[in-house]
């Protein structure tokens, strides 16, 4: 009986651990999106110049920080959220600790769907028809990778997999940047296979937040049923889940948040990966709570990057997937190594 | 071969005379004489096309590319490189010995007078006043700075030039930021390609700039205009000097 | 808490591909008493077992819990009625102990709740079966593979179900748990549970089941005691060895000794 006292006791303190991490993770974010409205590239437009235009010329002070501030920061802070769950819910589902949307080719689709329907005037080239072909690129792509790859025992072969479509996408893309009629087309492509958060507009967001949504919905929505996977798929189908329907919700779910973020701000790699990797041990491996956890997590992470990328001094802004390709690739290789190991 | 060499060329020689222009000369969105080159063949840049013409001189640019030049001198055939300097008197000097190669020294001397009378209007209109701050902006947020053509007649026609102030080159980026914490009087756009959809052209039209000009539109100047030195600086020039003075107008009470 | 499940099987067939695993199997199941699953191995009977939770589709016939047929269960019905033990032994996640054995609790708790003192009791009576007690915080990675077992077959149990399917769930224990574990299930089978396990070891199937079905090729070659069914003919037939059999009172235990 005393186990059970003792238990008990280090279960609640784990609990109270657990919250307030989540808690911590929210008040980092709001922190680091107050900061993001303030930072301007290389000290120009910092809180000094801000509060000076506002002196003299209110109306522009009132235009740099909502249009062009303030959308950068919403991009930043949604995206990284949308990267970071997706990232959990794929690593849950697929039970594979390498699985995140960038590995598996579903940015790249993303971004190769919005392509095709922006640069040719697909839809008539309607403002929302471009993150739609970004939902569209990633649900074909990531049903593609699931129902090939997705019983597969050993997790590098679903790597593997996302390899090849990653260099399929990026090819396809590069090739469809070629052929648009635009002239600038050929050389936005730095745009797309790095990501950026600059010079984008609040008429961005409002068509890209909700698609998002919709996303958030669906992969939270996934929760409990990624615990019971923890038991393999019989298990978790003898525990009441319909894993057929998990499946078609987290794709689903990954099509729509992934593939409207990347159509704004282009494809931005590793953030799924690195971030439930560093918070599960956190909040004691448990699949459903790293959903919240790798969400505000992935805010964090994405709004700091954008910090750091106006704060480094380089001729033309840097990419943002150049810092988040510096973190993440050797991270990539140590989990790599790690799991050759057969740790976890 | 080359654009800004094909359009001095064309402006130059005698109706007839011109065997081939590059096919970019063509392109009505690159080059304002397009239309004089409607009859040509066009090229490609490469020797063989050059050679299957046998002409008597071939006129290229710095830029062209240097292994055609060498092959072209090689079988010999008189190759002539022109550049024009950014200044005024640099594309003087660059229609008229061009003229003077071409043996059309009248024709070169007539242009560069017409250009000169244009722009002696011009000044006379702005009186030697301040107009006030311009930023002319291209796709991607790229803008002309010093030296460049661009700017000597900017200030011609008694504008300063932001970009300068922003320490940008002959060409270069600005951030949106960096544009309204500068606040211009008046932005120029240039004008290149503006229906085929790309996000550099998407800058342009980005709220902040919408909202900081007050839905106003910038004063729209085509790219072929002032991509080469030569007699259309004149109507850039106009273009924009007419739009100041009608803002002008319309903003007294 | 006794409960009961009674299964009715008519001529099932189940087939991957083109060859079927089970042919034709029909058998009746319900608590009281603990039926053993036995034959070679590819006989069918991690097939069986599977289609009993409802795992797998099913190319002919009929399965009937409570003579209701199994597809008309809704999922949560089914997942708090019957517990499956899959024969594999993977876990992915570094998880405690106790929170993977709290996973068997998830069909009685709905989607917002907490671990509630009812459900923590089952769970403690869970730990309490398979002797995993003193492990409870350990993480399930760095346990052994006996270890790992018996935490697997508490989270099953932990769901109190009416009806246990466990496939192998005695294989790499050692001799003193694999005693323990087996007398509990034929105590909760006493008790009124339908168990069914599915075994290698012929002398634990003769000595612990009050049932035992031979499988095999996907048929049921025999269905009946220990007694009836573990006999030398049967044995040389299908697993084409000839036993010892040493009695123990009335116990009996049965030792391979021979390819024929």
């Amino acid at each position: 009986m005393n186990n059970t006292v003792t238990a008990s006791g280090e279960k609640s303190s784990r609990e109270v651990r657990q919250g307030l991490l989540l808690g911590g993770l929210a008040v980092l974010v709001i922190v680091l999106a107050i900061i993001s409205l303030f930072v301007g590239r290389l000290g120009i437009g910092g809180v000094a110049d801000l509060l000076a235009v506002q002196g003299q010329d209110p109306e522009t002070f009132r235009i740099l920080l909502i249009e062009v501030r303030l959308p950068r920061t919403l991009l930043a802070l949604t995206v990284g959220a949308t990267l970071g769950l997706s990232g959990a819910v794929l690593q849950g589902l697929l039970r594979n600790p390498l699985a995140e949307p960038f590995i598996l080719g579903a940015s790249s689709s993303a971004a190769l769907g919005a392509v095709i329907v922006f640069y040719f005037g697909v839809a008539g080239g309607s403002a929302l028809a471009t993150p739609l072909g970004g939902v569209a690129g990633t649900m074909v792509a990531t049903s593609a990778l699931l129902f090939l790859g997705g019983r597969a025992q050993d997790p590098l072969t679903l790597i593997l997999a996302g390899v090849a479509l990653n260099a399929l996408a990026a090819a396809l893309t590069s090739l469809a940047l070629n052929l648009a009629p635009s002239p600038y087309a050929a050389l936005e492509i730095v745009f797309w296979i790095l990501g950026s958060f600059a010079d984008r507009s609040l008429d961005h967001l409002v068509l890209a937040l909700p698609l998002m949504g919709i996303g958030w919905v669906l992969l939270f929505s996934t929760w409990r049923a990624l615990d019971a996977l923890s038991l393999g798929e019989d298990a978790a189908a003898s525990l009441g889940f319909n894993l057929a329907a998990i499946k078609v919700r987290a794709i689903l779910g990954c099509a729509f948040a992934v593939g409207a973020a990347v159509a704004t701000t282009g494809v931005i790699s590793f953030v799924g990966l690195v971030v439930p990797h560093v918070l599960r041990p956190f909040i004691g491996y448990r699949p459903s709570r790293l959903l919240p956890a790798s969400f505000l997590g992935g805010a964090a992470l994405m709004l700091a990057a954008d910090i750091g990328v106006r704060l480094i001094d380089t001729q033309l802004e840097l990419k943002i997937g150049v810092l988040t390709a510096l973190i993440g690739t050797p991270f990539f290789f140590h989990l790599l190594y790690v799991l050759r190991r057969g740790g976890r | 071969m080359n654009l800004c060499a094909d359009q001095m060329v064309l402006l130059l020689a005698e109706p007839g005379t011109v065997a081939s222009v590059s096919f970019l000369t063509a392109d009505p969105h690159e080059s304002p004489v397009a239309h004089l080159a409607a009859q040509t063949v066009l090229n490609h840049g490469q020797a063989e096309e050059i050679i299957a013409l046998e002409p008597d001189l071939v006129v290229a640019g710095r830029y062209t590319t240097t292994a055609s030049k060498i092959l072209l001198r090689r079988l010999g055939y008189p190759v002539i490189e022109v550049d024009v300097p950014p200044t005024f008197a640099g594309v003087r000097d660059a229609y008229e010995s061009l003229g003077a190669v071409l043996g059309r020294s009248g024709q070169a001397a007539m242009l560069m007078d017409r250009l000169e009378d244009r722009f002696a209007v011009l000044e006379q209109r702005v009186a030697g006043r301040f107009l006030g701050s311009v930023l002319i902006l291209d796709a991607n947020g790229f803008t002309v700075g010093r030296p460049s053509l661009v700017d000597k007649v900017l200030t011609r026609i008694g504008l300063t030039n932001v970009a300068v102030q922003l320490g940008v080159g002959d060409f270069g980026q600005v951030t949106l930021e960096a544009v309204l914490l500068a606040e211009p009087d008046y932005m120029v756009r240039m004008l290149y390609r503006p229906d085929a959809p790309s996000l550099a052209n998407q800058t342009l039209s980005h709220p902040a700039i919408v909202k900081f000009l007050g839905g106003q539109p910038m004063v729209p100047v085509p790219q072929s205009w002032v991509s080469c030195g030569g007699p259309y600086l004149a109507d850039a020039a106009e273009q924009v000097l007419n739009a100041i003075t009608l803002k002008q107008r319309l903003s007294q009470p | 808490m006794t409960g009961g499940a009674h299964f009715e099987i008519k001529d099932l067939s189940v087939g991957y591909g083109d060859s079927l695993a089970l042919d034709r199997v029909s058998l009746s199941a319900k608590g009281g008493g603990l039926i053993g699953l036995i034959g070679p191995n590819g006989a069918g009977k991690t097939t069986l077992v599977k289609a009993m939770a409802g795992l797998l589709p099913v190319s002919h016939g009929s399965i009937h819990l409570d003579s209701v047929p199994l597809t008309s269960w809704t999922q949560s019905a089914k997942a708090k009625k019957v517990g499956y033990l899959s024969q594999s032994r993977t876990v992915h996640w570094p998880v405690t102990v106790e929170r993977l054995v709290s996973l068997g609790r998830i069909p009685h708790r709905g989607p917002w709740d907490g671990v509630s003192d009812c459900d923590q009791d089952a769970i403690n009576r869970a730990l309490d079966f398979a002797d995993i007690d003193s492990i409870r915080m350990r993480a399930v990675t760095t346990l052994s593979g006996g270890e790992l077992a018996r935490v697997l077959l508490a989270r099953v149990l932990a769901g109190e179900p009416d009806a246990v399917l466990a496939d192998e769930p005695v294989s790499g224990l050692d001799p003193g748990h694999r005693l323990q574990v087996l007398e509990g299930l034929k105590a909760l089978a006493g008790s009124g549970r339908m168990v069914v396990v599915v075994l290698h070891d012929l002398t634990l199937a003769s000595r612990f089941c009050d049932r035992v079905i031979l499988l095999h090729e996907g048929r049921v070659e025999a269905d009946g005691t220990p007694e009836a069914v573990l006999v030398p003919d049967a044995l040389a037939k299908v697993y084409g060895i000839e036993a010892v059999t040493v009695s123990e009172g009335p116990q009996r235990a049965i030792l391979p000794w021979s390819n024929i």
